[in-house]
Parts: structure tokens; sequence; C-alpha cells
């Protein structure tokens, strides 16, 4: 699996066996110092537990630093809202490496759309330069968002020093 | 993969909401400065028994769905704020919040609705991977109380889910 793979360059002891009397589990993202290094582990971990549960969910790291001056860091799943599946989102993902031609007319675009609470005409426009092998969700999502700050007013206004950080890792 | 054997601690736990974006979107925020007493109330379904004149038949059915509730604390820092979410805006749907969120229930709902997490920290303790357990749709109500420290004690409930998606 390209993720094992990954893992394997970025943090080679992640799936060595810890613990003893009581206590069984592996490194996992244990013991790395570097923040960004450490984000990557833990959103290849979590990536790699939910495609082995068979779903195909986009994964954020969320991170803080607490008044200790420590950096909290957890990665968590994307999960599609109500009436979607995990069945039918990994539809959607794999249909993601049509043509792009062929890419907006398939089902996964009312999949997004219902996902974003958007319209399919907005999705279809949104995706219509997506880059093959996009994710198409993470695409639909981005390019809206720059729609809708694009049409918002210049009056509009901006978050000033976020007491949330937000990492995305690529 | 095997089920964890460590101990999970108010430590590990981060609580999270995000607007109608989801948690991979621009608006969410992160309750920091609390003591770590979230705690959730899962009724789950009525489980109806049947007798059939006083016994118990072992005919259980499904009954009505009971929504997820909960509450938890967080020490008072900040009011109100236009330029960035504080926690007091996100439970009075004003300031930054109420001009930049859009409720889960949609944009005209008249109930304001957030999507929230619990994210459990796993990855650094031996797990597979980091833990969340998520509800959704979730309108909140609160008290605010003076002393030290200035606590407001908020309490939670979903319009969607009668049981947490776990992941």
């Amino acid at each position: 699996m390209r993720i094992e793979a990954e893992l394997d360059q970025v943090h080679p002891p992640w799936r060595q066996p810890v613990g003893g009397k009581g206590r069984i589990g592996i490194v996992g993202s244990a013991g790395i110092e570097d923040d960004a290094r450490k984000a990557r582990v833990k959103w290849l971990l979590q990536r790699r537990k939910h495609l082995y549960d068979g779903k195909d969910y986009d994964v954020v790291v969320t991170s803080y630093k607490g008044r200790d001056g420590r950096m909290k860091m957890v990665a968590h799943p994307v999960i599609p809202k109500n009436e979607h599946t995990p069945e039918s989102i990994s539809e959607a993902a794999k249909r993601s490496w049509l043509r792009p031609e062929e890419r907006v007319y398939q089902a996964s675009v009312p999949v997004i759309a219902n996902t974003l609470r958007v319209s399919v005409e907005r999705v279809e426009r949104a995706l219509i330069d997506a880059p093959e092998g996009a994710n198409l969700l993470t695409w639909a999502r981005r390019k809206l968002v720059e729609e809708d700050n694009g049409a918002s007013s210049p009056a509009a206004p901006t978050p000033k020093g976020p007491r949330t950080r937000k990492v995305t890792v690529a | 993969m095997a089920e964890s054997n460590v101990v999970k601690t108010k430590r590990d736990n981060t609580i999270i909401f995000a607007d109608n974006s989801g948690f991979a979107g621009a608006n969410i925020y992160t309750v920091s400065l609390e003591p770590g007493d979230w705690n959730m109330t899962a009724a789950l379904r009525a489980r109806n028994n049947f007798l059939d004149r006083g016994s118990l038949v072992s005919s259980v059915r499904y009954g009505d769905d009971t929504a997820l509730t909960g509450s938890f604390s967080a020490y008072f820092r900040d009011a109100t704020d236009a330029g960035a979410a504080t926690l007091f805006d996100l439970l009075n749907w004003s300031g930054y919040v109420g001009t930049n969120w859009v409720s889960t229930l949609g944009a005209n709902a008249e109930v304001k609705a957030v999507d929230h997490r619990v994210t459990i920290e796993g990855s650094d303790h031996g797990d597979g991977a980091d833990h969340s357990i998520t509800i959704q749709d979730v309108s909140l109500d609160y008290s605010w109380a003076d002393g030290d420290p200035v606590t407001v004690s908020v309490n939670w409930q979903s319009h969607t889910d009668y049981k947490p998606t776990l992941a």
C-alpha cells in the first residue's frame, strides 16, 4: 500500500510494536518532535485506518497551541453527511479518475452537491477544470469557497489571528 | 485492527465545531481552556416490550428515536468579536459567527446548528490512528456563571442523530 510505503519513509518505526504487560500497540506517531512531520504521519495513519475499512474519507489535521505552549494535534476524517454511505463516497472517489469531460456527468456530482449542500450546477461549474486524479470533493469545496469569497463584499471582516490553527496536509 | 487497550483521559480530547462547510472547511472552532468535562447521553432508540397478558414474550421492537444530547463547560474568555469566532458568539450566533457561519440545517433554517466533534488522541499512544466522535446538526444553549473562573456551561442537542458517527 502506498500509504504504508510513505509512512516507512517519513517515520520508519511507525509500525514497530510497543508496550509490554497489559499494553499492546504500535509506535504510530509517538516520539515525533517536528510538527510538520507529525502532522503528515497522523494524516497518513488516519487515511490508512479508513481505507482499511473501505471508506475513502478526506482527512484534516487540526492543531492548536495550548497555554502550556505545547502543540496539540489530531487527525480526523471528513465524513460525508447523512445520506451518503461509505460505499457511495468510494464510488464517487473512483469516478474522479475518469477523464475530465466524463467526470462532471458522473453520479459523483450529485453526491458532492448534497455533501456541500449546493446545487448540482454549481458543482459542475466548480469541477469543470478539475485536474486528472484530483479528489473531486476537495476540489469542488475549494473552488466554491473561492467563488463565495470572490462574491463577498470587500468590507467583509477577515479573521484576525485565529485562535484555532488548522493544518491540512495534502 | 485490535481494540486499543490504552485508557484515554481528558488530556487526549479536543472539542470542535464546524459550520455547513464541514471540518475541512473555513469555519471551524476548537474549544480551548476548558476543564475537560464533555459528556454525551445516547438513549438511542426506545426498545418496546410487548406483553402477553402481563408476561414478556421476547418480542422486542424499536420505538422512537431519542436525539443525542450532552454538555460541557468552558472558561469564559471573550464575549464577541467581528473578526474571529468566539465560543460566546457561537452560542449566540453573533459577531463573526453570525456574519460568516452557515447553519448545517441550511442558510435559511430557523434553528442555527453546527456539526460537533470530539477528537481523541490515539496515534501517540500506540493506537493505529486518532479517534473521533461526531454528532451532526447540533444546536446549543448555555448558562453563564460568575466566579473564579467565570464559566460557561454549554448544552447541546442533535437534530439528526440518535447515535454518533464514530471514526
